[in-house]
């Protein structure tokens, strides 16, 4: 009776140890996710007020910020009412807005309420995420101070926290900041290639002059004096011309390239028979750039001729760029095309029409076109290109 | 310059950018009204038939391309001076903005002063259009 009585027992016994295991254990997830909770709701709560309070500061400061003496008076109201860290991410926010002198208002009154000594101790974290969210700080506050704490931080250890110094200075826009920025970016040039084009692209939005000093100085290596050519032509800075004809004749195609993709964009007559000249570039690439080039400049016989020659080039991009270069060229270009089409070449046919495809047309070009078409409808290896042809509106209709 | 009746409309979807903005207007104009996203700038401009449109390229709901589009193509907005002002920088966005309507084009960060110019002169070529 002893031994049947103890299975019972010693049973009851580990059920109760596992009941009350699990008890516990539901207890603690439930109290984890009750503190999780609490922390989400107290969380969000504190968001939306401090939203709240931005856009509060955001209405008062508004007129501050933007005209007038009163701009300390106004944030020293604005402080007392919602509180220094809605203030001073308001004035942040707006500096980054904003140039010219109230940038350097506002950057005076960040100083003022001390929110730069704030960034300062906390630049100095023994952790890299934090240092950058500081220099990131000192960045949109501007002035002196910021400056020298941005100057310091381009010899971070952490690249991250570099990168953000880099962006401080560049906004800042003073010559030796934009001297200390360069510095900087070319002893660690990224190997990110996305970063180094945003460097240059953000150099010549914020600082086009320094950047065009700094490229016809020749500082930059090849591999950057592309990519600075290639920011300050989507800037349309027009003072690179001069120095982007030169490099048309450098002995690195792919400076030759980029030199004629800049000169495209700024639509530089002047360097029309250059131009003409890399259509016969040893190089694809550079024919290429040369013939996309010639689309946004209006040209002549020469050039028209040219490209009309490209068409029957070895490399189908070349072939491509060239014919969208007559397409942009209006009637004259038109003519070109329909001339190639006209001929034997079936691969410079081929892209004749698909480039002519993409044209308006004027009522001559297309009574020409319609005149050759029977040969080119008798060719059955010309079947696919006559269909888009057919069916592109406005060409033949 | 003394304050004039035209109406301005400004379609920014960030608060504080619109309220300096609106804020720089307040000295050209009495009548400045904002719309925070593409589809309520087309709408204020059908309704205040406005002289300015400051438009950000990067808007919610319809982008401002779009409603460059979208307004020049309807004749009764056709009359309404646009001026583009966004962080966009490169040389194809102004193209593009000019190639579809925009009277004027201005990039971030701006000086309060230059936008200023930028409307009063706007405002100036508008009137000379209506005289």
């Amino acid at each position: 009776m002893i031994a049947t009585a103890g299975g019972p027992v010693a049973g009851a016994t580990i059920f109760t140890v596992l009941a009350v295991l699990v008890l516990a254990l539901g207890v603690i997830v439930a109290a984890v996710c009750l503190s999780l909770m609490i922390h989400h709701l107290v969380s969000s709560h504190r968001r939306l007020r401090h939203a709240a309070r931005m856009r509060r500061a955001a209405t008062l400061l508004a007129p501050y910020l933007v005209g007038g003496n009163d701009l300390p008076q106004a944030v020293g109201e604005a402080r007392k009412r919602l509180g220094d860290r809605a203030v001073a991410d308001v004035l942040r926010r707006a500096r980054t807005e904003i140039k010219g002198p109230r940038a350097a208002a506002i950057s005076e009154a960040l100083a003022e309420m001390g929110e730069v000594d704030r960034l300062k101790g906390i630049a100095a974290s023994r952790r890299a995420w934090k240092r950058m969210a500081a220099i990131r700080g000192l960045g949109e506050c501007g002035g002196d101070e910021a400056q020298q704490l941005l100057l310091s931080a381009v010899r971070d250890p952490d690249p991250v926290v570099r990168r953000a110094a880099r962006d401080g200075l560049l906004a800042d826009g003073r010559p030796d900041s934009i001297q200390a920025a360069i510095g900087s970016f070319l002893e660690d040039v990224p190997k990110r290639s996305g970063w180094r084009r945003e460097f240059y692209a953000r150099m010549a939005t914020m600082a086009s002059p320094a950047l065009l000093e700094e490229t016809v100085a020749g500082r930059f290596p090849p591999a950057e004096e592309k990519l600075a050519m290639e920011a300050l032509g989507d800037v349309r800075e027009m003072r690179v011309m001069s120095h982007a004809r030169a490099r048309l004749s450098a002995s690195d195609p792919e400076i030759r390239a980029t030199a004629a993709r800049v000169l495209g964009k700024l639509g530089d007559t002047g360097s029309v028979p250059a131009l003409i000249n890399l259509l016969d570039d040893s190089e694809w690439y550079v024919r290429a750039s040369a013939a996309r080039a010639l689309e946004f400049i209006p040209v002549d016989e020469p050039a028209l001729d040219a490209l009309g020659k490209r068409l029957s080039d070895s490399v189908w991009w070349v072939r491509a760029d060239a014919a969208l270069s007559l397409a942009g060229q209006g009637e004259a270009g038109a003519n070109v095309l329909i001339t190639v089409m006209e001929g034997e070449d079936k691969y410079a046919r081929d892209t004749a029409m698909a480039a002519i495809a993409r044209t308006g047309l004027t009522p001559a070009t297309r009574r020409r076109l319609r005149d050759i078409l029977p040969k080119l409808t008798a060719d059955p290896e010309a079947a696919s290109s006559l269909a888009i042809l057919q069916a592109a509106p406005g060409v033949l209709r | 310059m003394p304050r004039e009746r035209a109406c301005i409309v400004v379609a920014e979807d960030d608060d504080l950018t619109a309220a300096m903005i609106l804020a720089v207007l307040r000295d050209v104009t009495w009548r400045a009204v904002w719309a925070a996203d593409g589809e309520a700038a087309i709408q204020m401009v059908e309704q205040h038939r406005p002289q300015v449109l400051v438009l950000d390229l990067y808007l919610p709901i319809r982008t401002g391309l779009e409603v460059l589009r979208i307004l020049r193509k309807r004749p009764d907005a056709n009359g309404c001076r646009i001026l583009v002002l966004t962080a966009q920088a490169q040389i194809g966005t102004e193209q593009e903005a000019r190639a579809n309507g925009a009277d004027d084009f201005l990039r971030k960060p701006f000086d309060p002063l230059e936008l200023k110019a930028r409307v009063e002169q706007l405002l100036r070529e508008e009137r000379e259009e209506a005289e």
